[in-house]
């Protein structure tokens, strides 16, 4: 409140909050951004709209969505025609749980408009399923490509769990985390602007699932793990 | 020789017999829990690979690298925790005590919560040994000075309440280091909390394993003691047993044998609860030298009952809730059954 902001934009998880009535009691009109609750990537980017009506540039904000969704879409047509689909695997071992994403889940769909096979593509569940390790080794052993492991190295992968050399993509050095853009405190670019530019995420799977059809693409979050 | 009362001792014949069949249904449960998981492995492969002659190079990694170090983990966790609760319901003579009555537990949790929410290192192998480290470290600190006041204070009452004010001190500094850390971070204690079996390595076995069984024989070196303490202090004053020094030996085991296990699988609840109690109604008798033993297998068994069916689905089932639903009929039936 000290800040005197024109208004406080915050995430609808409880409409009910107290902090947020006490902050409009100070005068200050807050906002409720529920970007969060879209089910598809290209959805959640186009809250930059909502955004934008609040500094009247909703004309610019039209003008930069239409580029990203003809750019994602563009790209999302040339991968889905592709005949031969690489598996994928995400995520890794903690504790004995293995944490992979849902059918409707945004990973999966990008798995899916990238032009990949993903095992759990047609599970109706959204957010994560909990996995036992046996069952990760046992549908996953043989696939193609690991994404999203959060490991910087493949030395670091094997010596956490050994069960984890056991994927093929270890064995053929196909691992990628979405670590490039990552500060040492810890704060990962992937969690902030990836979720506006779903066009640039879609580049990255692609130039990692087919990279004949983005020969030129340089990695914007994805990264390979070093071994 | 002294001179114990009737209901005391034990007849020793129907003894064997139950101690045989707990025995046996503890070797079956122990295969069954390798056989059985998430994935059907053929009882053949499992035979096979255990003989040496395996040949699917999954099926081996999942049987011998991951159940059956978890099926080793359960039994001791098992046993460790139930000998600790039987010395804490003997201590405080109190059928409610359990292992992390004194705060043990929590203090483990602080160190892990630590080391997981302020710095964020939880991946790599050198992190999950920090975690190790920091919540055996939490653990000895608050047994240290469990210790401390129990050379203070008279009763042992006095020193049940401060152990659980100890560990309600520490579960307050782990809420506000959950308060102000990130979701990640706090999703991932989150699961810590829940326990895992699974979590244990060989390499951590080889810690786990001598530290548990270190504990579980100067266990049963204490059966006198432990016996003499629920005759009532005075008699046991008049047996020449000294109730400072038995009280802090059982703090100093029980706080080994509960602290190990809570720093490498995270909190197990009522398991410490409910098997002392079903090891005094099968075998009829409050004498430690038979219940220290039923305690060790029969909590062995109950884990193993937990683990296998937590493993049965797809998704895993954390260990925590599935022992709190067989305890708590448990504990239920107890509170029915004193009326």
């Amino acid at each position: 409140m000290i800040l005197k902001p024109n208004a406080l934009m915050m995430s609808g998880y409880n409409q009910a909050d107290a902090s947020a009535q006490r902050i409009r009691q100070a005068g200050i009109p807050v906002i409720y951004n529920n970007e969060w609750k879209e089910t598809s990537l290209l959805g959640r980017a186009e809250w930059i709209k909502f955004v934008a009506e609040f500094y009247d540039k909703a004309e610019l904000a039209d003008s930069i969505f239409l580029e990203i969704e003809t750019r994602y879409n563009e790209m999302k047509s040339k991968a889905m025609h592709v005949e031969k689909k690489p598996g994928i695997m995400a995520g890794s071992n903690f504790r004995g749980t293995w944490y992979m994403p849902a059918g409707r889940s945004f990973m999966s769909e990008l798995f899916r408009d990238a032009g990949g096979d993903y095992f759990y593509q047609n599970d109706a569940a959204t957010g994560s399923l909990p996995l036992n390790v046996e069952t990760v080794l046992k549908n996953f052993s043989d696939t193609d490509v690991w994404l999203n492991c959060s490991f910087s190295t493949i030395d670091e992968l094997v010596k956490t769990d050994s069960k984890h050399a056991l994927f093929r993509p270890v064995k053929e050095n196909r691992v990628y985390n979405f670590n490039k853009r990552f500060l040492p405190s810890t704060a990962n670019d992937f969690w902030e602007s990836a979720i506006a530019r779903p066009d640039l995420l879609l580049g990255d799977v692609i130039a990692i699932l087919h990279p004949e059809i983005l020969p030129d693409w340089e990695l914007v979050y994805a990264s390979r793990l070093s071994p | 020789m002294t001179v114990l009362p009737k209901n005391i001792i034990p007849c020793p014949h129907s003894s064997f017999r139950r101690f045989g069949g707990i025995i046996f249904f503890l070797m079956f449960l122990f295969l069954l829990d390798l056989a059985w998981g998430s994935i059907r492995i053929p009882i053949t492969d499992v035979f096979n690979t255990f003989l040496g002659k395996g040949s699917d190079e999954i099926y081996s990694e999942i049987l011998i690298n991951f159940r059956l170090p978890k099926a080793i983990t359960a039994i001791l966790a098992g046993s460790a925790l139930s000998v600790s609760g039987l010395m804490m319901q003997t201590l405080f003579r109190n059928p409610l005590a359990d292992p992390y009555v004194l705060g043990v537990s929590s203090g483990a949790s602080l160190g892990a919560a630590l080391v997981m929410m302020t710095t964020g290192i939880i991946a790599g192998s050198a992190g999950s040994w920090i975690v190790v480290i920091a919540a055996i470290a939490g653990a000895a600190l608050v047994m240290m000075l469990v210790v401390g006041v129990s050379f203070k204070v008279q009763s042992a009452v006095s020193l049940l309440i401060v152990g659980i004010m100890f560990g309600t001190i520490v579960s307050s500094i782990v809420g506000v280091l959950q308060y102000f850390s990130n979701p990640d971070a706090i999703k991932l204690f989150v699961m810590w909390n829940l326990g895992s079996l699974s979590a244990v390595t060989w390499e951590h076995l080889k810690i786990l394993t001598p530290i548990i069984l270190i504990g579980l024989i100067l266990t049963y070196s204490l059966q006198r003691r432990l016996d003499g303490l629920l005759l009532g202090e005075n008699y046991a004053k008049g047996l020449g047993i000294s109730i400072v020094q038995t009280r802090i030996f059982i703090v100093i085991i029980t706080s080994l044998l509960s602290g190990a296990v809570t720093a490498f699988t995270g909190p197990i609840g009522f398991v410490g609860i409910a098997v002392p109690h079903i090891a005094r109604g099968i075998f009829k008798t409050a004498s430690h030298r038979i219940l220290i033993p039923a305690s060790i297998l029969l909590g062995a068994v109950l884990i193993l009952i937990c683990d296998i069916v937590s493993q049965i689905l797809a998704y895993t089932l954390p260990i925590n809730t599935i022992s709190s639903l067989f305890g708590a009929p448990v504990i239920i039936w107890i509170i029915l059954k004193r009326r």
